[in-house]
């Protein structure tokens, strides 16, 4: 392992995403999602009127800092360029059915993990789930399936701007609460960490994963392309011990099957769930946190994911597709079903073939 | 090759015909088994409750299971004479079965708000006076059915840890006669026939829920502990696999689960009144057991 | 990076909806928001007239259940059912007279549908909140629910309460839902 500059700030972007992770649960956020893509995403698209769960609706501030510190962090390294193009269609779709994935199993690929360090050994189909799609996702790489080249040339100059624009207008909603606005008082959304710390936070992993281009999704594929080589696996590998000792300091280390806190013990579900999270994740080139981050520096092809993931994050709610502990409703079993056949089919026609 | 339509029909004659030997022959070679149901009120009930069940249980366990109503007060000597196998009977004949034949417990019925278990209750009518269960003492009182846990012996021994002597501290103590006794008995009291009487908690509940009775009628003066239901079991020689393959018909039983009579499709558990089985162990019954020693009946009788 | 006349007058006319945007936020907010047009506000009415209407309709059954009368108060719950069937506040009142009464299988069933229907009865803030009782009826009820699906695998109603304890703990220990 050669630790220079890069290497560093993969490392420090694992440890402050482990830490972070697990002090926003001890500060106010639910328990063991104290980052939580997809839950977020679910809130802040009840929160302005997408959904009507009224346990489920908060802009999360975490959510506008990912994207608005990835934003700066782009402008001062000089890497915000406008660029997309490939795919739009099949993106928009991908983010949804990343939240599909996500909201059945419960959680997005960080906080599978974040489960995980917390003794939740029901994580433990979503991992295999998640390693399983990613290999899935290589394979298809590997035989052709390509959404296309993201092109400068395909985005106008400036229209980049566009998503972190929308999360700059998200944040005056958080600070000046437009009558549109809804915040749950009770539930899930009613638990948050106290606003500026959520809000800095964000910006801070927002800005520093910008710069290393950390990612779950991506430090696995790396992991199973590149072995020990990979510079995503010591970030990777932060991530879970800084999590993992975090949670054992703050009294949250609980093991066991039953009874963990937003867990359900249909593992066929939690397992195919991450799968379709990890498949799409590598065709779309990143897991949810990684799309927050790269529409920040003007990728519209993430916008779009993004764009369809806060689809994704209505309608869970309103279809009735979100697993809860009870387990997973049948809506949401359909819904995975027909995220493999998005998969799939995009996967015949998007290969190119000799 | 070509067909006409002349040799289509003939060939569909064939087959149907062919198929429906089969079936029928399949059905004649079924085994027969028979079961006895205890008759809750009569007999008509008894049947328009458990065919459903009885041909759902046959087409699961693949034998020909035959109803057969009996009598409380004949049951055990019907079963002595090996006139069925299997038997459905409220917990105090299996109890009394199990002491002297060695029954096999199957699966015991889930009813009510406390699914395989039911207890019973003292009740007077609201605004009679008879509020607490020392006041009963030179009343007019009336049990249920003898044989039945919890409309006599659960009061019974109720009264007598109360320090009640049902045979010397009543003015009168009677027993409805006839079917639908233990509505009666809530009817008695709420028409003034009786002062107080024995009430089993599941007819409340039900009467309650279908509006024949209302909550604010009755004073309930005191409850006995809850004791198992209504249950299936085998004789001690009955066909081991057999006896699995009945229990774990009963057992996964499913509100949706339906069985054919007289060319309809009825809904099994709703025909029958039950909400599911449940699997109980023989210790379960110890505390009826206790009861019955405490009210000196069978199968602990002392003379 | 050269400006024509085109840009220019976008640029201004940019200006000018910049400040109209502003000026009309600035004038919504917050004096011109009344208490009647926040969805808060609204929200706030609803949950406060149907805990009034809850309470309202299911005195008989709470009086009798602080009283001690648990059968009574099955018997009055059964009433109310007939007008309000499947409403969660029944299944969470049904729960908590079997539990006073020592049914702790039956407690929880009903309790679980109640939750599943309205999160509301988990949460420690709610004015209808069991978050306590159901507490104790997991810590109560699990141990002894594990021995007996470990000793009687075959059994499925062991099977059921074991996995609606878990789904009640799941509950209490919070996380999503």
């Amino acid at each position: 392992m050669r630790l220079d500059r890069h290497m560093m700030t993969i490392i420090l972007s694992g440890l402050l995403l482990g830490f972070f992770g697990v002090m926003l649960s001890v500060w106010g956020n639910p328990e063991n999602s104290g980052i939580c893509v997809s839950c977020f995403i679910e809130n802040s698209a009840g929160a302005l009127g997408l959904h009507n769960n009224p346990r489920l609706q908060y802009l999360r501030p975490e959510l506008v800092g990912f994207v608005l510190g990835a934003f700066a962090s782009a402008l001062l390294r000089r890497e915000f360029r406008s660029r997309g193009g490939s795919a739009p269609l099949f993106r928009f779709a991908s983010g949804f059915f990343l939240i599909v994935g996500c909201a059945v199993f419960i959680g997005c690929p960080i906080k599978l993990f974040l489960r995980f360090t917390a003794g939740d050994l029901t994580s433990l189909a979503g991992v295999v789930g998640l390693i399983v799609g990613v290999w899935c996702g290589l394979k298809g790489l590997a035989s052709g399936v390509e959404l296309g080249r993201l092109s400068p040339s395909a985005a106008p100059r400036g229209s980049g701007l566009l998503a972190p624009a929308v999360f700059l207008m998200f944040l005056l909603f958080i600070f000046i609460s437009p009558s549109f606005l809804i915040a749950s008082e009770k539930g899930s959304s009613a638990q948050h960490a106290p606003l500026l710390i959520s809000l800095a936070v964000g910006l801070l992993l927002g800005f520093i994963a910008q710069g290393s281009r950390f990612c779950i999704t991506g430090s696995v594929r790396d992991i199973l392309l590149m072995g020990r080589r990979a510079p995503l696996l010591w970030g990777g590998t932060a991530f879970l011990a800084t999590a993992l000792l975090v949670n054992f300091i703050s009294g949250r280390f609980n093991p066991g099957f039953a009874g963990q806190p937003g867990s359900h013990q249909e593992y066929l579900w939690s397992f195919l769930g991450m799968v379709l999270v990890g498949w799409l994740s590598v065709l779309i080139g990143g897991c949810p946190f990684r799309q927050l981050v790269k529409s920040g520096e003007g990728d519209s092809d993430a916008a779009l994911v993004v764009a369809g993931m806060f689809l994704g994050g209505a309608l869970v709610q309103g279809w009735n597709l979100a697993a809860t502990s009870a387990g997973v409703p049948i809506g949401g079993k359909i819904a995975i079903i027909a995220g493999f056949v998005l998969v799939f089919s995009g996967s015949i026609l998007l290969r190119e073939r000799e | 090759m070509t067909f006409s339509a002349g040799r289509f029909f003939l060939l569909f004659i064939i087959l149907t015909a062919i198929f429906t030997t089969l079936t029928s022959c399949k059905d004649q070679n079924r085994k027969v088994v028979k079961i006895g149901y205890m008759n809750c009120n009569n007999e008509q009930e008894t049947r328009h409750r458990f065919v459903p069940l009885t041909r759902y249980l046959s087409d699961k366990v693949g034998v020909e299971f035959v109803m057969v109503p009996v009598d409380t007060h004949d049951f055990e000597k019907r079963f002595n004479q090996g006139e069925f196998a299997f038997t459905h009977t409220n917990s105090l004949i299996y109890m009394i079965l199990k002491e002297r034949n060695n029954l096999k417990l199957l699966a015991s019925e889930k009813r009510g708000n406390f699914g395989s278990k039911s207890g019973g209750a003292i009740i007077s009518r609201k605004g009679s006076g008879i509020d607490r269960l020392d006041q009963i003492k030179g009343k007019n009182f009336a049990f249920g059915p003898m044989l039945a846990p919890t409309g006599y012996l659960a009061e019974y021994d109720l009264l007598l840890r109360s320090g009640i002597d049902p045979e010397k501290d009543f003015a009168s103590y009677t027993i409805p006669s006839g079917s639908y006794k233990h509505e009666k008995l809530v009817y008695g009291v709420l028409f003034g026939q009786y002062d107080v009487s024995a009430a089993t908690l599941l007819d409340l509940e039900t009467m309650t829920k279908e509006g024949k009775i209302a909550a604010d009628d009755f004073n309930i003066l005191a409850q006995t502990p809850l004791v198992p239901y209504c249950t299936f079991a085998a004789a001690s020689n009955a066909d081991p696999a057999l006896v699995d393959k009945l229990r774990k018909a009963l057992l996964e039983l499913k509100p949706t689960d339906t069985a054919e009579v007289d060319g309809e499709r009825v809904k099994v558990l709703k025909a029958a009144w039950i909400d599911g089985y449940e699997e109980l162990v023989d210790k379960d019954f110890d505390l009826l057991r206790e009861m019955a020693k405490r009210v000196n009946m069978p199968p602990y009788q002392k003379f | 990076m050269k400006f024509d006349r085109f840009d220019k007058i976008l640029i201004s006319l940019l200006a000018i909806a910049a400040v109209a945007l502003l000026a009309y936020t600035a004038q919504s907010f917050p004096a011109k928001t009344t208490a009647i047009e926040s969805r808060s506000m609204e929200r706030e009415l609803a949950s406060q007239a149907r805990v009034g209407l809850l309470e309202k309709l299911y005195s008989p059954v709470t009086v009798a259940l602080q009283n001690g009368q648990y059968q009574e108060a099955l018997l009055k719950l059964e009433e109310v059912n007939i007008r309000y069937p499947g409403e969660a506040h029944g299944f969470i009142l049904k729960g908590e007279i079997l539990y006073r009464m020592g049914v702790l299988d039956g407690a929880a069933a009903g309790f679980i549908r109640g939750i599943k229907l309205s999160g509301d009865y988990i949460d420690k803030n709610s004015p209808f909140s069991k978050r306590d009782i159901i507490a104790i009826l997991v810590e109560k009820s699990l141990p002894p629910a594990q021995t007996a699906y470990k000793n009687s695998h075959s059994n499925p109603a062991l099977k059921e309460n074991l996995s609606n304890l878990n789904y009640l703990k799941s509950r209490l220990a919070g996380g999503c839902e």
